[in-house]
């Protein structure tokens, strides 16, 4: 198993089984795990925003085989999708 | 496998127990903590209540408010979790047993958190607790405490988990599933009207607010050309740099300040950027209509995400700017006015029409409960959550959150002088007497029972505090804010040399969130209406064929376009109109929300519990049906429309009758009443505003009717056993099985 129990969003990888057991951290941040104040608010602005959304992709997508999208364009499809839901009062 | 991800770490091992197991007390500290908690919220409140005309201080409020939330939160939320829903880690949630990168993404809790109360804060929470200000504080924040821990907070907490154990339905589908392919398109015509009103009700505030303030209107101009910079720094120049392009607008956001005050203090540059209300409201309609037209990327994209950081910053200055000064509530707990024998107890308030119930708790909507919540609990977060046990905390607390954000615009309402409240917010400077002397003296007439007074120099000397010509008549709540905030912030930062600064960042701040919430909304109208057109025609459901793109956002900007444009006519400004029909709209949501979550609950098998959104639900129909009446029938026209429509009519009939006494007689003298053909034409168009805002009241109404109709029937077909009890939930449970399927 990887370090995420995500399908791959190509569907190469493993379906997850239905009980399988969720991770006590989805998703860490990428790279060495931050211990400033700081480095934790600037991990959880990055992880917010979508600025780390490309490394991870990488990093989930890498060694399974397929073709993997460039920066321009996974962020071209990421923005296009972020801001399609609805925005309250 | 080559991977920059820590290693993966140890799964946690399935509990044997419920996540909640019961709702009990760990320890002897703990009953102490929770107790203590629960009297100082208890004594806050009852300080505020039993206050005898004497100002208190902005710290009861927060206290009582802080208290409630947290008693709420770790008490009620729990209950309704487990009781409900019995929320458990060992399911998968959708977005694990889904999970395809795009829609279906197990998040962190915190950052969806994030997202949530970024999708859910808006203008909503802001707006509506100054304008009900009008009552007192009490009223307000009782509705804002009470109505988020009983009822909003429990709404968004049901549909939330009721979506998550569906595969995150959306509130339409969930609609359709619990009660029927009719309450399927009752919700949809529902989410239709709200998404109109609520665009046409924030552009509203927005026109107001830089309407004739040349600063204002340069400021959010410049927000435009930023977002376009940030959006193609984010998708061509640096791709994925979100923190840099925000980094970038935040900087350039402050440079749109100076320079809004640069061309305010400029004589022609000033005369070329102030405009009336009627031109900055086309320009948000022409805007509206670009925006909802062009690539996601391109504006909405970078808008949004300017838009959240400046939102979640400004909140908490706010947050951290009254815990600071802890200004004096110098609004009275009760208004005597609304109340009793006073002169505004059948409904006359200058501010807000209508008696203190119900109408109260259709002005504050967000911030205490809000149907729109629904659709977001229903849409991108069920599909994000990781884990079951972080549904509370998303869903719940993120409800309390905005709250909070309802309760800090109250304080900064209530801590203005009532005199400078009023005559911001009483209608247009014509009806308040037309010069200031006159403002000072109509307005002086209702804060002499509070004990104070406000002369024509105060009224001046606040205007140019903040740099305006004029702050009398500046509604929608918008400016009413801003000033408050301005008040708070230069109290700690930078004194009266800033307050114009502030002020104006104020301004930004409003405008550049309602604006984002303009485009997303006119887009999510848009994709409805094509949705909805697919079905006669099939192209128009192409979201990529331009004529449909075209053809469907221009329908959507006209829905809303029409009511601003119509609101603006209206002698009073047209907020007295639209903010009941905006808050009825947003509670037929949550009334349909609440309905549907209580024949889910019931077909859970869970009906014993089902009182957890019966008594707001019953509370909230009340609510909205009695408003929907008084609005349609009440005799004054002050607040019934049709009564309104009856005296513009009287109107026109003097005015022709007078014309045609001129026109026979010449010896006699020409009539006040007069009146010129486009002044009778303006008059027949605000008269069919009165009809048209009739016929939407009572639409909402029956809509809501109908919806309760069906959902009692549901409900009784299920628990006298007409119907078996199925549960509709998708997710399995930990044995494998999926509940109320084969096993």
């Amino acid at each position: 198993m990887t370090a995420h129990d995500h399908t791959c969003m190509h569907g190469c990888d493993q379906v997850p089984a239905p009980l399988r057991p969720v991770p006590t951290s989805v998703c860490p941040p990428v790279g060495k795990p931050p211990q400033a104040w700081w480095r934790q608010v600037v991990a959880y602005l990055r992880r917010w925003s979508g600025d780390d959304a490309y490394e991870r992709y990488l990093a989930e997508h890498q060694g399974h085989g397929h073709e993997l999208l460039n920066r321009r364009e996974f962020y071209k499809r990421y923005l296009d999708h972020r801001a399609g839901g609805s925005r309250c009062c | 496998m080559p991977s920059t991800f820590p290693r993966p770490r140890a799964a946690p091992a399935f509990s044997p127990t419920p996540l909640f197991p019961e709702v009990r007390m760990k320890s002897i500290g703990s009953i102490i903590l929770w107790s203590l908690i629960s009297l100082l919220g208890a004594g806050a409140l009852a300080g505020m209540a039993l206050n005898r005309g004497e100002h208190i201080n902005a710290a009861w409020l927060l206290v009582a408010a802080l208290c409630c939330y947290a008693v709420g939160y770790r008490f009620y939320s729990r209950f309704v979790s487990q009781r409900i829903f019995a929320l458990d880690d060992r399911r998968s949630t959708p977005a694990i047993r889904l999970n395809d990168g795009h829609d279906y993404v197990p998040t962190g809790k915190w950052v969806l958190f994030g997202h949530h109360f970024a999708a859910i804060a808006g203008a909503g929470p802001l707006v509506g607790p100054i304008l009900a200000a009008q009552f007192g504080v009490l009223p307000g924040a009782l509705w804002i405490i009470i109505g988020v821990v009983l009822g909003g907070a429990v709404q968004d907490l049901v549909i939330l988990c009721g979506s998550m154990r569906r595969d995150g339905k959306s509130l339409g589908q969930l609609a359709k599933e619990e009660a029927g392919p009719v309450a399927g398109v009752l919700a949809l015509i529902a989410v239709f009207g709200i998404i109109l009103i609520l665009i046409a009700f924030l552009s509203l505030v927005v026109v107001y607010a830089m309407a004739e303030s040349p600063w204002a209107t340069v400021t959010v101009l410049a927000t435009i050309p930023i977002a376009l910079l940030m959006g193609f720094w984010m998708r061509i120049i640096r791709p994925g740099k979100v923190l840099e392009a925000s980094a970038i607008g935040l900087v350039l956001l402050g440079v749109a300040l100076w320079l809004g005050h640069v061309v305010s203090v400029h004589p022609t540059l000033a005369e070329t950027f102030t405009f009336e209300p009627t031109y900055v409201a086309w320009g948000i309609i022409v805007y509206g209509f670009i925006a909802a037209v062009l690539p996601v990327w391109m504006l909405l994209a970078p808008r949004d995400y300017l838009s959240a950081f400046v939102k979640v910053g400004t909140i908490l200055m706010l947050a951290a700017g009254i815990l600071i000064v802890l200004p004096t509530l110098n609004m009275p707990m009760v208004n005597p006015l609304v109340v009793g024998d006073g002169a505004w107890a059948d409904g006359s308030g200058p501010v807000v029409s209508g008696q203190l119930f119900p109408f109260c708790f259709i002005t504050i909507a967000c911030g205490a409960i809000s149907g729109f919540h629904a659709l977001v609990s229903s849409g991108t977060t069920p599909k994000m959550i990781a884990r079951e046990s972080d549904a509370p905390i998303i869903g719940y607390g993120g409800m309390l959150t905005e709250s909070l954000v309802a309760i800090l615009a109250l304080i900064a309402a209530c801590a203005l002088h009532p005199g400078i409240y009023y005559a911001m917010n009483a209608g247009s400077l014509g009806a308040l007497g037309g010069d200031l002397v006159a403002v000072a003296a109509k307005v002086n007439g209702w804060i002499e029972p509070l004990n104070m007074t406000i002369t024509p120099e105060d009224l001046q000397q606040a205007a140019t505090d903040v740099e305006e010509k004029t702050i009398v008549a500046r509604v929608g709540g918008a400016a009413t804010l801003a000033v408050g905030m301005a008040h708070i912030f230069s109290q700690v930062l930078g004194g009266k040399a800033l307050m114009a600064t502030w002020y104006h960042f104020a301004i930004m701040f409003e405008a550049l969130f309602i604006l984002t919430t303009v485009d997303a909304g006119t887009r999510v109208g848009r994709f409805l209406l094509q949705d909805l057109l697919g079905h006669v025609y099939k192209p128009f459901g192409r979201l990529n064929w331009w004529p449909a793109v075209i053809g469907a956002s221009a329908i959507v900007v006209l829905g809303w376009g029409y009511f601003v444009l119509a609101s603006i006519a209206d002698t009073d400004g047209g907020v007295r109109a639209l903010l009941p029909l905006f808050g009825i709209a947003n509670q037929l949501l949550a009334t349909i929300a609440l309905a549907v979550g209580t024949v889910m609950i019931i077909r859970m098998g869970k009906a014993r519990w089902a009182w957890m959104t019966l008594l707001p639900l019953v509370w909230l129909a009340t609510v909205t049906l009695s408003a929907g009446w008084i609005k349609i029938n009440d005799p004054s026209p002050k607040v019934g429309f049709l009564a309104r429509a009856a005296e513009i009519t009287q109107q026109i009939e003097a005015a022709s009758a007078a014309s045609a006494a001129t026109a026979s007689s010449a010896a006699t003298a020409v009539p006040a009443v007069v009146l010129s053909d486009v002044q009778l034409g303006k008059l027949k168009h605000l008269r069919f505003n009165q009809y048209l805002n009739c016929t939407l009241c009572a639409i909402f109404m029956s809509v809501i009717t109908l919806m309760l109709v069906l959902c009692a029937w549901q409900s009784w077909a299920l628990l006298s056993g007409r119907k078996p009890l199925v549960n509709t939930e998708t997710s399995p449970m930990p044995d494998g099985t999926v509940p109320g399927g084969p096993a």
